[in-house]
């Protein structure tokens, strides 16, 4: 009787346990990297690809030979997505719920030479 | 035998003690710090974190380029009209606490760090420059920027600033702007690209999906043959976001519900966009009659260039 007991108990510390632990399971990120950018590849991708695969740039720079985009999410399980660019009241860019920044720097043809994914926020 | 002195009467006592006990307390509680834990330890009002305090002497003048420096920190915060000066800012807080300052309220201990990088137009670097600055306070990093102050706390929106300022008081126009006679600026103005009026909010609400941008905020620029926006969310040396040429217009109203206003143009070939216009009081910023709504008043100054039958839809 008192063996039954002691499994009894044994059995609801384990159950306690494991509902416990359930609430504690983190849900796996999203994948890295993302697969909106699978298609870059130096050398042969060109701007207007860039532009169709990911929109506008959120900047362009050196007579339109950087451009850059922003990627985030809100939740660690949705997948990457390009975000606007943010400003603050003073006009400073602000990286709310953005991590990654994409920069792709082209020839004066249009076709990627270097690119950098970068985590600019925490 | 000798007897107890006191130096106050006991009715002295009894008025002073109340008093005394209240001086204390005032003088303990005003400049009070009272550190709290912050909720996040990495708050740092949205400014990004990939700045060191050598960030600036990685680049070297005269050999890296703009290229060598936006693939290495990233998309910066900051750029010059002409494109040819980036700043960065990045802010940490080194201590995650709230520091609740009597009376002033809370405060958070942080650590910014400013770069700012000018290159020639052959986009060579010239000067890389870095400060770094500890404050008690809300994100406020004008004082220490490197690059020129514009009024109005608007860094990023120098084309705007120029525009109200006039051609003839900066050094550069923006190519989109040269050569334009500008009749009115409304900023804070929300811009509903390729959306017909009200009912076409409505509908755009309806299929918004996760990641599509409803509105663009910024500045409504009238001149004498272009209707441009202006973004808040674009880079100073950006071309606007919207640009309407008068001759393309077909017609323009203004939309109401509910007492709001929309200011709807609908241009060739086939495009529409629509408008709301702050309806605050004309400011310096805002030149508008007073008595008459903004709305009103851009579709009255578009009609009047525009082909006289072109206006209601």
């Amino acid at each position: 009787m008192t063996a039954q007991i002691m499994n009894a108990k044994f059995v609801f510390v384990w159950a306690a346990a494991a509902l416990v632990l359930a609430g504690c399971a983190t849900p796996p990120p999203a994948q890295w990297p993302p697969d909106l950018l699978s298609f870059i590849a130096d050398g042969k991708t060109t701007k207007a690809e860039v532009i169709t695969a990911l929109g506008q740039p959120s900047g362009r720079f050196d007579a339109e030979k950087i451009f850059t985009y922003r990627l985030g999410h809100y939740f660690k399980r949705e997948p990457y997505r390009v975000t606007p660019r943010q400003t603050s009241y003073y006009g400073w860019g602000t990286w709310d719920f953005t991590q990654f920044s994409v920069v792709l720097v082209f020839d004066d043809a249009g076709v990627l030479q270097r690119h950098s994914l970068l985590k600019v926020n925490q | 035998m000798k007897t107890k002195r006191t130096i106050l009467q006991p009715s002295a006592i009894r008025l002073g003690v109340p008093w005394l006990l209240a001086l204390v307390l005032a003088a303990g509680v005003t400049g009070c710090v009272v550190p709290l834990p912050l909720l996040s330890p990495m708050e740092n009002h949205g400014a990004r974190t990939n700045l060191t305090q050598n960030t600036a002497q990685e680049f070297k003048a005269g050999q890296s380029s703009m290229a060598d420096v936006v693939l290495a920190l990233g998309e910066p915060d900051v750029v010059s009209a002409d494109g040819y000066k980036l700043a960065y800012h990045s802010e940490k807080a080194p201590l995650p606490v709230v520091v609740v300052v009597y009376p002033l309220g809370g405060a958070i201990y942080t650590k910014e760090l400013f770069c700012t990088f000018e290159f020639d137009p052959q986009g060579c670097l010239q000067k890389a420059t870095q400060s770094q600055k500890t404050r008690l306070g809300d994100f406020n990093g004008e004082d220490d920027m490197p690059i020129p102050k514009w009024p109005y706390g608007d860094t990023n929106y120098v084309p705007a600033y120029m525009i109200e300022r006039g051609h003839g008081q900066t050094n550069y126009v923006p190519a989109w702007l040269a050569g334009e006679r500008l009749w009115r600026v409304f900023p804070e103005t929300k811009c509903y690209t390729g959306v017909n009026g009200f009912q076409g909010l409505q509908a755009r609400i309806k299929e918004m999906k996760v990641g599509m941008t409803l509105a663009w905020g910024g500045w409504l620029i009238l001149t004498e043959s272009n209707v441009f926006l202006f973004s808040k969310a674009q880079f100073a040396n950006a071309e606007p976001m919207v640009k309407i040429p008068l001759a393309s217009v077909t017609g323009v109203w203004v939309d109401e519900q509910d007492g709001e206003r929309m200011l709807v143009v609908r241009s060739e070939p086939g495009q529409v966009n629509s408008f709301i216009l702050p309806e605050t009081k004309p400011g310096l910023f805002h030149r508008v009659d007073k008595d008459r709504q903004p709305a009103r008043v851009a579709c009255d100054l578009i009609q009047s260039k525009i082909k006289p039958a072109s206006s209601e839809p």
